[in-house]
C-alpha cells in the first residue's frame, strides 16, 4: 500500500455506455480474461501505436531509441508479474523519500511507473512507455480487490485500443502506413502550431473554439509547405484518440508535434482524459515540455469543474516529488495545485471581479489553512514566498469570533458551507421552482466545503489514533461522525467513484460504522448515505431530515411512491452501466430486489422507523383483518386482540410446547447470522453482515457507498463500493 | 466617571455616591433635579446590589405605592439604557433592574395585596412597557454583545421567571407568552461557547416557562420546543443536561473513591454515619436539587418534542470537542513519522472516557440518586427520573436506539453498599447497548428498595418500564442478550417482599397492582417467551426458575385467596391477580409431580440444576396455559390526572432553588471596564 497513494481511483470513471468503441471493449475483455495480470493489460493498451512504431524505427536509422524500445515491448507479453516489468526497467527512479507516495520499491503493489525523461540520447534504453494504470487497493477484502481490477480492465478496455482482434488490426495496419510517413518526416518540425505563450493567451476559448481552431490550423500546415504530414493526418484522422494521445504526448520530443497535440487535448471527451489523469499529472510535473503544452487544457478543465480540479490537486500533491533540497525555485506541478487550491481558477466570467475581492477576504484564512496544510509535506523547507506569505496570513484563531467564518469548525453545523447564497437569491428561487440547476456566481470559494469535508474525515481517523481501548475507539468514532453530521448534508461528495455517481453526502449514520481492526492504517469504515444527483457543483443542496421526520413521512403512499420512481431510476439511463457489469445485477434485477425488500420489510425492519402513530394504525387494521392473518405464524398476539375480556369468554389455551418450539425455530432460523459483537472486533460483526446484504432502511439513502478510509499522510485512498441501492429519488427532488 | 456633581444631598461623608442617590430616589425626590444627564451619569455609576436592595426593603409597601412614580421612572430609565450605546450603562442597568424587581416580588410574596406591575412598571402601557422590555433583552441576547452583558439578562429574566413560588400565579409572565423569547433563548444552545456560558440558564429559563400555565392554554414555548428541529439545538440541548449530570456523576465517583473500601467496618461507620445528616450528605443534596432542574428540562423535552429523542444516542463529549490539529500539528505528525506514531495529546483521550451519550448519562445519575432511600428529595428526583424513562422506553425510536447493537456505552450503574451484599468496587462495566444498562438499573432499584415504607409509586414506574421494554421487544422481535434471570430474582425478591410486609404496607398503600405487574412480567415470559428471547435454553431456565421459587408463587396464592374471598376494597384486585396467577399455578402443578417423580426414580434428594432442567425441557408437553388478555398493552403515560400534584410540587423546588443562586452581584468589573475599548458596540 505504500506506494499508493492516490486519493480516487478513475479507473472506474468510464462508463461503457454510450461509447463508440463498445466493439472493441468486447475484445478486450477476452484479452483480459487471458491475461489476469494487470500489467500485461496496460501493456496491451499500449501495444498498437508502440508496435506500429517500432516497424518503423527498423526502417529508418534515426530511431535507434525506438529499436530498443521494440525490444522491451516484445518481452513485454511474456511478462505476468508487475515486479518482473520493474526489473525490466533498465533505469530505477531516482530514490525518493519515504514519504513520497510514489514509489517503485514494493513488490506487489500496483505501481505507478514513471521513467523521467533522459536528456541524453542515443543507445539508452527508453523505458517502456508504460503509462500503468493506478489501482487503488485499499480494501481489505480480496474479493472486493479482485473487482477493482475487473473495473479496471473494463476502463481500459473502453479506451479501445487493447491489443485485440478484429477492427482494430485495421487501425494498426493504417498506423503503420502513417507512421512511415512520419519516418522520413519528422526530424523537422512542419507544424506551425501554436507556441505554449500563444495557448495561454488564448487558454480561456472554451473547447468548442478549440475543436473548431484545429481544421484550420491543420489546412494552415498543409497548404504552407510540402504535402501533408502523414504524422499529421493520423492525428486528423478519426481514430486518433485520447489513449494514443498520451501516448504521443508521452513519446514525443518535437514541440510542434506536443504543441499539437495539446491543442488537441480539448477535442477529446473530458471522461476519457479523466481516465488519464494520472499520467497527465505526472507528466506535468516531470516532463516540462509536456507541462507546457497541457497546461491550458488542465487549466481549462479547472475552471469546468470542482471535481476536476481537487483530483489534479490532490494528484499534484501526491506525485510531486519531496523537494530534498531548499530550492529557489518552486515546482510547476506545486504551482499549479496552488493556483487551484486558492481557487485562482475558476469560472470565467462567472464572477465580478469586485465581488472576488469582496468575497475572498472572508475566507482568506481557512483556503490558506488547506493549502499551507497540504503543502506542508512537499515543502517542507520551502523557501517560497508563497508558502512563508500564507503561513503569516495563517490566523485561524482570530477569526473564530465572527459569524461568517465557520468553515470547517465542525460544531457550528456549517463546517462545509462555503457561504454561497445564489440559490437564497430571488433567480435561485425561480430556478429551483422551475427545476433547474444553477451554478454559483457569487464567487464563494468552490473547492472549500469538498477540502473542509475530505480534512474532517482524514482527521477522525487520526484522533481514533489517540485512543487506547477499543471500545474507546467505537465511541469516539461515533461522536466524530455524529457531529461529522450535524454539517451534512453539505455540496460534498466522495472523491471515488464520482464519475459512476454524482452525489452529495447526506449523512454518515454512526451507528453504522466500525473502527477496523487494522488501526493504523484503515483507522475505521463508514458508510455514507448519499443522494444521487446529476451535478454536485450546481443542485441545490438537500434539506436536512431528521430521522424523527422521516418516520413522519414513511407511509404507504410513500412507499408505493418509492416504488414508482425506483422503478423510472432503474430504466432510466441514469443508471450507471458500469456497476451492471462489475456487479452481477442488471438493472432489471436490482429494481426488482428493491422492490422485494419494499413489500418484503419484516415487521423489525419498519418498527425500527415506525412512529407510534403508525403503530395503532396498524394495530387497527391487524384488529380488523386478523381473521386473514390467523394463519399466519404469530398467531398469539393476533388472538390476544380478538380476545377482548378474558373474563367474559373461555380463555384462549396454548401450549407451552409449541412456545418453546418456536423459540427454538426462530432461533434457528437467525441461524449463523446471528453474528455476535466482539468488542475487541467491532468491525468483524458489520462486515459479515455487510457480505450478506446491508440494507439501510431510510427513506433517503439512494446509494450506500461503503469506503474504506485509509489515511496515509495528507492522501487518502478510498476503495470498494458495494450494495449500491436506490430507493426514493422524489423525496428531495419533489 | 467620578464626576461631582451637586444633585443628590450626601449627608454621611463616607456613604457612596450611588448609595445617596438610591437613598434620594425612594425617599420620593425628583434626582434628575437640576441635572439633565443625570440618568446618564446615573448608570455609570456601579450599583450596590445590596444596597440597593436594603434600601427598597426598608420601605413597606404602602411606602412604595406612594413612591411608585420615582420607581416606575428608575424602571423606565433602566429601560432605556437597554439601548444605550456604552456596555457599562446596559451591565447596571440590567443589575438595577434585576435588584429591583427581585425586591418588589418578595414584597408581593409577603404581601399578596401589593401591585407590583403598578409599582414596577407603572399602571399604563404596561403591555407597550413589557413588550418594549422583552424585545430589548432578545436584542441583547442575539446581537454581538460581551458575555457578561448576556448573562446579566438571563440573570435578570431569572429573577422574573422565579419571582412566585407557583409560577402559574406570576403575572409578568403573560407577556412572556405574547412576546416569546423563545428563540432568542435556545439559539444561545446552539454554539459551543455561548452553551458552555449560558446553557444553564437557558434552560432552566426555557423549562419554567413552559411550565407557565402549562394547562390551562396552550403555552407557546411548549409549542417551539416540541417543533425544534435544529440538530444543534437540541444537541445543545442535551448537552447542557447531560454535562450537568455527569458532573454530579463524577463527584460522586471522586467522594467515593476517597472513601475506605474495607468491608464491614465502613459499612458500619455509613450506617452510623447516615443517621446523622452530616455536611457532605447536605451538599449532596443542595447538587441534587440543584440538578432537579435539569431533569424536568429533560422530562418536558422528552415528553413534549419528538425530535428530542434522536439526540439521545449523541454521544455528548465531556468538554469540547478538540480542534482538528492544526497545520503545525500535521506538519509536526509528518516529521514524527520515522519516530512512530505521533503522539496524541493527552485531553483526547480523557474526553473519550468521560463521553457518553444523555441517555447513558441520565442512567448512570439515576443509579446514584437512588441509593439514597432516606431522602424524599432523592426519592422525587428518582421519581422523575422513572417517569422520563417510562416516556421514553414508550417511544420507539428511542427503544432502537436503546435497542441497536452497534451503539454500545459503558454505562455504570452504582450500586449502594449494603449488608447483605459483598463490597467490592464497582466492577468495570463492557460496552453494551443501553437496554441492557437500563435493565440493570430498574432490577438494582427494585432489589434495594423494599423498604419498610415502600416506595410504590416509583415501583409501579419501575415495573413498567420493564413491561414496555419487553413490549417492544416482543413486537420488534429485538432479541437481546441479556442475564434475563437477575431480573427473575428481583421480582420473586419483591414478590416475596410484598408478601411478608402484607400487614403492614395494605394499612397505608394497595400493593396489589405492583404485584400484578410483577405477575405479568413472568406471564410475559411464559407466552410470549418465543418473540424475544435469545436463546432457547433461557425458556427452560425461566420453569426452572419458577418451579424452584415455587413458595413464593404459593404464598402469594394464599394471601390472595385469603383477600379475595373477604369481602373488602381489595377484593376486586385480588381477583385479579388470582386470574394472572394461573399460568404459573399451572406450571407448578404440571412440574412438580414430574420433579418428584423423576427424583423417586432416580432416587435423588439433591438435584443438580442441569438435572432439573432436563425434567423441564423434556416435560413441556401436555401442559397448556391460558393467554392473558393484553398483557402486551400497556397504559401509556399521561402527565395530566395521575401526576398534576407531583409536578407542581417539583416546579415548586426548582423555583425556590433556582432563586437562590440568582446572584445580580457577582460581575467581573475589570473585565466590563475593559470591555468598551475592545467591543464596537
Amino acid at each position: 500500500m505504500e506506494a499508493v497513494a492516490v486519493p480516487f481511483s478513475q479507473n472506474t470513471s468510464k462508463p461503457p455506455v454510450n461509447d463508440k468503441k463498445s466493439t472493441s471493449s468486447g475484445a478486450a475483455y477476452r484479452t483480459h480474461q487471458r491475461n489476469p495480470s494487470l500489467d500485461f493489460r496496460s501493456m496491451g493498451t499500449i501495444l498498437p501505436p508502440l508496435s506500429s512504431v517500432t516497424q518503423n524505427s527498423s526502417i529508418s536509422s534515426k530511431h535507434q531509441r525506438n529499436r530498443s524500445l521494440d525490444s522491451v515491448l516484445q518481452i513485454i507479453p511474456e511478462i505476468d508479474s508487475p515486479t518482473q516489468n520493474i526489473i525490466e526497467t533498465p533505469l530505477k527512479h531516482p530514490p525518493l523519500k519515504p514519504s513520497l507516495s510514489l514509489s517503485l520499491e514494493q513488490e506487489g503493489s500496483p505501481v505507478f511507473r514513471y521513467k523521467a525523461r533522459e536528456s541524453s540520447c542515443g543507445p539508452v534504453v527508453g523505458v517502456p512507455t508504460v503509462l500503468d494504470e493506478k489501482i487503488i487497493l485499499s480494501s481489505p477484502k480480496p474479493a472486493i480487490r479482485a473487482r477493482s481490477y475487473d473495473q479496471t480492465s473494463l476502463g481500459s478496455s473502453d479506451s479501445g485500443i487493447c491489443s485485440s482482434d478484429g477492427e482494430p488490426i485495421e487501425i494498426r495496419a493504417r498506423l503503420t502506413v502513417s507512421a512511415e510517413y512520419l519516418d522520413l518526416e519528422c526530424d523537422k518540425p512542419r507544424f506551425s502550431l501554436t507556441s505554449f505563450e500563444d495557448t495561454q493567451t488564448s487558454e480561456t476559448e472554451s473547447m468548442e473554439e478549440r475543436r473548431s481552431d484545429l481544421p484550420e490550423r491543420s489546412e494552415e500546415n498543409g497548404g504552407g509547405g510540402s504535402k501533408p504530414s502523414s504524422l499529421l493526418r493520423l492525428f486528423e484522422c478519426t481514430y486518433f484518440d485520447g489513449p494514443m494521445a498520451m501516448n504521443y504526448l508521452f513519446k514525443s520530443k518535437e514541440a510542434g508535434v506536443l504543441s499539437y497535440i495539446g491543442n488537441k487535448l480539448f477535442t477529446f471527451p473530458p471522461d476519457e482524459m479523466d481516465f488519464y489523469l494520472h499520467q497527465i499529472i505526472v507528466m506535468y510535473i516531470h516532463m516540462p515540455e509536456v507541462a507546457e503544452v497541457i497546461h491550458p487544457y488542465l487549466v481549462l478543465r479547472c475552471r469546468q469543474s470542482v471535481e476536476f480540479s481537487l483530483q489534479c490537486a490532490w494528484l499534484l500533491d501526491a506525485y510531486s516529488p519531496d523537494s530534498v533540497m531548499p530550492s529557489k525555485k518552486k515546482p510547476r506541478g506545486t504551482k499549479l495545485m496552488n493556483m487551484i487550491l486558492s481557487d485562482e481558477i475558476r469560472p470565467k466570467g462567472s464572477v465580478p471581479k469586485e465581488k472576488v475581492i469582496k468575497v475572498n477576504p472572508m475566507f482568506l484564512n481557512h483556503t490558506d489553512v488547506d493549502e499551507s496544510g497540504i503543502l506542508k509535506r512537499t515543502h517542507k523547507r520551502s523557501t517560497s514566498d508563497v508558502t512563508g506569505a500564507l503561513k503569516k496570513s495563517h490566523k485561524r484563531n482570530a477569526s473564530v469570533g465572527s459569524t461568517k467564518s465557520c468553515v470547517g469548525d465542525l460544531s457550528t453545523g456549517k463546517a462545509f458551507d462555503n457561504g454561497c447564497s445564489c440559490s437564497d437569491s430571488s433567480v435561485g428561487v425561480l430556478t429551483e421552482l422551475v427545476g433547474r440547476e444553477m451554478s454559483c456566481k457569487c464567487g464563494a470559494p468552490r473547492l472549500l466545503p469538498q477540502l473542509e469535508f475530505m480534512k474532517a474525515l482524514v482527521s477522525v481517523g487520526k484522533r481514533l489514533a489517540g485512543v487506547s481501548t477499543k471500545d474507546g475507539k467505537t465511541t469516539r468514532l461515533m461522536a466524530e461522525l455524529q457531529t461529522l453530521n450535524l454539517n451534512l448534508p453539505a455540496r460534498v461528495w466522495l472523491p471515488v467513484h464520482s464519475a459512476v455517481s454524482r452525489h452529495l453526502v447526506i449523512r454518515v449514520p454512526p451507528e453504522a460504522a466500525v473502527v477496523l481492526n487494522s488501526k493504523d492504517k484503515a483507522p475505521y469504515l463508514a458508510y455514507f448515505e448519499i443522494l444521487e444527483i446529476s451535478d454536485p457543483s450546481m443542485c441545490t443542496i438537500p434539506v436536512k431530515c431528521t430521522p424523527t421526520s422521516l418516520r413522519q413521512t414513511r407511509s404507504a403512499d410513500n412507499l408505493l411512491h418509492a416504488e414508482q420512481s425506483v422503478s423510472t431510476v432503474g430504466t432510466g439511463a441514469a443508471t450507471p452501466s458500469l456497476l451492471d457489469e462489475s456487479m452481477p445485477a442488471s438493472p432489471a434485477l436490482h429494481r426488482a430486489t428493491i422492490g422485494q425488500g419494499n413489500s418484503m420489510f419484516t415487521v423489525d425492519d419498519c418498527d425500527d422507523a415506525w412512529s407510534q402513530e403508525d403503530d395503532e394504525i396498524s394495530q387497527m387494521y391487524l384488529r380488523r383483518s386478523c381473521s386473514q392473518l390467523r394463519d399466519r405464524g404469530d398467531t398469539i398476539s393476533q388472538m390476544s386482540f380478538e380476545s377482548i375480556d378474558s373474563r367474559d369468554r373461555e380463555p384462549t389455551l396454548v401450549f407451552a410446547q409449541d412456545i418453546r418450539r418456536r423459540l427454538q425455530e426462530s432461533i434457528e432460523s437467525l441461524g449463523p447470522k446471528g453474528f455476535k459483537r466482539d468488542p475487541e472486533d467491532p468491525s468483524a460483526s458489520v462486515l459479515k453482515v455487510n457480505s450478506t446484504s446491508f440494507i439501510f432502511v431510510d427513506l433517503i439513502v439512494e446509494k450506500t457507498v461503503e469506503i474504506n478510509l485509509w489515511f496515509k499522510r495528507t492522501n487518502f485512498i478510498f476503495a470498494s463500493y458495494q450494495n449500491i441501492w436506490v430507493f426514493n429519488r422524489s423525496v428531495y427532488h419533489a | 466617571m467620578s464626576k461631582r456633581h451637586p444633585s443628590g444631598t450626601i449627608k454621611k461623608a463616607f456613604k457612596e455616591k450611588v448609595v445617596a442617590i438610591y437613598e434620594t430616589i425612594f425617599r420620593g425626590e425628583d434626582p434628575s433635579a437640576g441635572n439633565p444627564n443625570f440618568w446618564d451619569e446615573f448608570f455609570l455609576l456601579k450599583p450596590k446590589v445590596s444596597c440597593f436592595e436594603v434600601e427598597l426593603l426598608k420601605l413597606s409597601a404602602d411606602q412604595l405605592e406612594a413612591n411608585k412614580i420615582n420607581i416606575n421612572l428608575l424602571f423606565t430609565k433602566c429601560l432605556e439604557m437597554l439601548k444605550a450605546e456604552q456596555n457599562i450603562k446596559i451591565v447596571y442597568a440590567l443589575q438595577t433592574m434585576g435588584a429591583l424587581t427581585r425586591i418588589l416580588y418578595q414584597k408581593h410574596c409577603a404581601d399578596p395585596n401589593f401591585d407590583l406591575i403598578g409599582v414596577l412598571v407603572g399602571s399604563n402601557d404596561v403591555d407597550r412597557t413589557m413588550e418594549d422590555l422583552i424585545k430589548s433583552l432578545s436584542e441583547l441576547i442575539c446581537a454581538d454583545f460581551p458575555c457578561i452583558t448576556k448573562k446579566l439578562v438571563l440573570k435578570f429574566l431569572l429573577v422574573i421567571v422565579t419571582g412566585f413560588e407557583n409560577i402559574s400565579s406570576n403575572v409578568l409572565l403573560d407577556h412572556f407568552m405574547i412576546n416569546s423569547m423563545f428563540d432568542p433563548l435556545i439559539q444561545l444552545l446552539s454554539l459551543p461557547e455561548s452553551r458552555s456560558q449560558f446553557g444553564r440558564d437557558v434552560v432552566l429559563l426555557n423549562t419554567l416557562l413552559i411550565t407557565y400555565k402549562k394547562q390551562e392554554a396552550a403555552n407557546p414555548y411548549l409549542v417551539k420546543l416540541s417543533l425544534v428541529d435544529d440538530e444543534l439545538v437540541l444537541h445543545g440541548y442535551a448537552q447542557v443536561i447531560s454535562s450537568g449530570l455527569q458532573e454530579f456523576c463524577r463527584k460522586y465517583i471522586v467522594v467515593k473513591q476517597q472513601e475506605p473500601q474495607n468491608s464491614w467496618l465502613s459499612s458500619i461507620t455509613s450506617m452510623v454515619g447516615n443517621m446523622f445528616v452530616s455536611e457532605e450528605a447536605h451538599n449532596k443534596m443542595e447538587k441534587l436539587k440543584a440538578n432537579d432542574s435539569l431533569l424536568l428540562a429533560l422530562y418536558e423535552a422528552v415528553h413534549s418534542s419528538r425530535n428530542f429523542v434522536t439526540v439521545f444516542a449523541y454521544i455528548q463529549p465531556h468538554e469540547r470537542p478538540p480542534q482538528p490539529p492544526s497545520d503545525e500539528e500535521i506538519e509536526a505528525d509528518h516529521q514524527d513519522d520515522s519516530i512512530g506514531a505521533p503522539a496524541t495529546p493527552t485531553p483526547t483521550v480523557e474526553n473519550v472516557t468521560h463521553s457518553s451519550s444523555l441517555l447513558a448519562t441520565l442512567l448512570e445519575y439515576c443509579s446514584v440518586i437512588m441509593q439514597d432511600v432516606k431522602h424524599d428529595v432523592s426519592l422525587t428526583s428518582t421519581k422523575l427520573s422513572f417517569i422520563v424513562l417510562t416516556v421514553v422506553t414508550e417511544d420507539n425510536y428511542a427503544n432502537s436506539l436503546m435497542h441497536d447493537p452497534n451503539l454500545v456505552f459503558q454505562v455504570q450503574i452504582h450500586k449502594a453498599v449494603m449488608r447483605h451484599r459483598k463490597i467490592g468496587g464497582d466492577p468495570v462495566v463492557p460496552a453494551r447497548p443501553i437496554v441492557s444498562a437500563l435493565l440493570d438499573l430498574v432490577i438494582e432499584f427494585i432489589v434495594t428498595h423494599l423498604l419498610k415504607k415502600f416506595p410504590v409509586d416509583l415501583y409501579e414506574l419501575a415495573l413498567g418500564i420493564i413491561v414496555r421494554l419487553i413490549c417492544y421487544q416482543k413486537r420488534c422481535k429485538v432479541r437481546i442478550n441479556y442475564q434475563w434471570r437477575d431480573l427473575w430474582h428481583a421480582l420473586f425478591s419483591l414478590l416475596k417482599f410484598l408478601q411478608s410486609a402484607e400487614g403492614q404496607l395494605l394499612k397505608k398503600l394497595n400493593i396489589f397492582p405492583v404485584a400484578q405487574q410483577a405477575i405479568n412480567i413472568f406471564n410475559l415470559f411464559i407466552t410470549y417467551g418465543d418473540t424475544f428471547l435469545s436463546v432457547e435454553s433461557l425458556y427452560d431456565d425461566l420453569y426452572y426458575e419458577i418451579i424452584r421459587n415455587k413458595s413464593v408463587f404459593d404464598n402469594i396464592y394464599s394471601m390472595v385467596l385469603r383477600y379475595s374471598s373477604s369481602e373488602g376494597d381489595n377484593k376486586e384486585y385480588s381477583l385479579r391477580l388470582m386470574t394472572s396467577l394461573n399460568n404459573i399455578r399451572s406450571i407448578i402443578g404440571h412440574f412438580t409431580p414430574k420433579v418428584d417423580t423423576w427424583l423417586a426414580t432416580q432416587s435423588l434428594s439433591t438435584p443438580t440444576e442441569a438435572q432439573i432442567l432436563e425434567v423441564v425441557r423434556n416435560g413441556y408437553e401436555s401442559l397448556t396455559l391460558k393467554l392473558v388478555d393484553n398483557l402486551d398493552q400497556f397504559q401509556r403515560y399521561t402527565e395530566t390526572p395521575n401526576h398534576n400534584a407531583f409536578f407542581a410540587a417539583f416546579i415548586r423546588n426548582v423555583i425556590v432553588e433556582a432563586r437562590a443562586y440568582i446572584d445580580l452581584d457577582s460581575i467581573d468589573h475589570q473585565s466590563l471596564l475593559n470591555e468598551p475599548c475592545v467591543t464596537p458596540t
